[in-house]
């Protein structure tokens, strides 16, 4: 009875699929990985050394995701609750690994087709390295508002932060964007 | 608001293209002061070019989300069974028992503890790790025959520290004999001799 309320081919809304995923139907799961993927990969990539690693943790994550999903408290924190799944995740990665985070550029932006596109891909790489020489604090909110333009408020919702605190910390965080990638050259 | 500085016009500017709230006026504000200021419109150019190239280097963690979240919902193991609510709640009455429990024992300790010595007492002597009780001699025994000298603390050894036989855990001191006789309820004669201890 309970699997047919919580049916994902009906639930469209978020809610709907979370209390799916949690009632334990796959399908609502795999919609929800689907919606939450991109930024958690993004915000992955922002702590890790070499991008073959950031979709092992990103499995990790989601593994971790759905074997604790019974234990959520509140739906409404479930974007905040995967964001320290994905931060923790990562520094057990590194612990297990005995690796320092540092900055090594993906192999994907490394390749480029012709002059224009080898510059455009240089500056890429350019933003992507100094999005990783800045604290987590600044670069997280960065991150999930300009993944896919989420609004302060959805990113405030995904990090813990009220609103004011994100918008400050966006505003710093783009400021110090934009110091480091004067000092590259890139802008 | 009226003439906005450059810095407070740069913020106005990069809050708008992160699209940010401000306040209406702001917006006025701040095209009064880009229309007289460079410099200004050199970072607005900037800012756009800085928002297109963030969402450009960041495009990539989103293409091909979707087939790796399919491969992520393929390969999710098993969920591991929920505690059941019983369960939960007998975890609960475990752990709120050893609480009380705990609790409990904390408050019966602190009611049974010793009563602090009147003011200008001598303090506390050997406590019961010092003395202890396979050191027990005959009824009236004095510290200094019991003990090794340096285990003895001079306040000790100005007192006596006597055990019982018939009950030899239980330590006794006295300041005099004849208390300690007292204390004994020892038959006259039967206890040890006013000897100084040092």
């Amino acid at each position: 009875m309970d699997d047919m309320i919580h049916d994902a081919s009906t639930a469209q809304c978020p809610t709907d699929l979370l209390a799916a995923a949690r009632a334990g139907d796959r399908l609502a799961m795999s919609r929800l990985i689907e919606a939450e993927l991109p930024w958690v990969r993004a915000v992955v990539a922002g702590y890790v050394q070499a991008s073959e690693n950031v979709d092992d943790i990103c499995q990790e994550v989601f593994i971790a995701v759905w074997q604790s999903l019974h234990r959520l408290r509140s739906p409404a924190g479930f974007k905040a609750w995967i964001y320290r799944i994905a931060v923790n995740k990562v520094r057990s990665f590194y612990r297990r690994a005995g690796r320092r985070s540092s900055v090594e550029l993906s192999a994907d932006l490394q390749a480029g087709d012709g002059r224009e596109a080898l510059e455009r891909s240089s500056r890429r790489e350019s933003v992507l390295a100094a999005l990783k020489k800045m604290p987590p604090k600044y670069r997280d909110p960065l991150v999930i508002h300009y993944l896919r333009g989420k609004s302060c408020d959805e990113t405030a919702e995904i990090l813990g932060l009220r609103p004011v605190t994100c918008r400050i910390r966006l505003l710093r965080g783009r400021s110090r964007l934009e110091d480091l990638l004067r000092k590259d050259g890139a802008l | 608001m009226k003439n906005m500085t450059c810095e407070q016009a740069r913020e106005f500017l990069a809050a708008r293209e992160m699209k940010l709230p401000f306040e209406p006026e702001a917006a006025h504000a701040c095209e009064q002061h880009l229309a007289g200021c460079e410099s200004c419109r050199r970072v607005l150019l900037e800012g756009r070019e800085l928002s297109e190239l963030l969402a450009a280097s960041l495009a990539p963690y989103a293409e091909g989300a979707e087939e790796l979240a399919e491969r992520i919902a393929i390969d999710l193991p098993a969920r591991r069974a929920a505690p059941s609510y019983w369960r939960s709640q007998v975890f609960r009455f475990d752990a709120a028992a050893a609480a009380l429990l705990f609790g409990a024992g904390l408050f019966v300790g602190w009611w049974f503890r010793p009563a602090p010595p009147p003011a200008g007492a001598p303090g506390p002597v050997a406590p019961a790790a010092t003395v202890a009780p396979q050191l027990i001699g005959s009824s009236g025994t004095l510290a200094h025959e019991l003990l090794p000298r340096d285990r003895v603390r001079t306040s000790e050894r100005r007192r006596f520290i006597i055990v019982n036989p018939v009950a030899p855990d239980v330590i006794l001191e006295v300041d005099r004999q004849a208390e300690f006789e007292d204390r004994l309820e020892l038959p006259d004669g039967a206890g040890a001799g006013d000897v100084p201890v040092e």
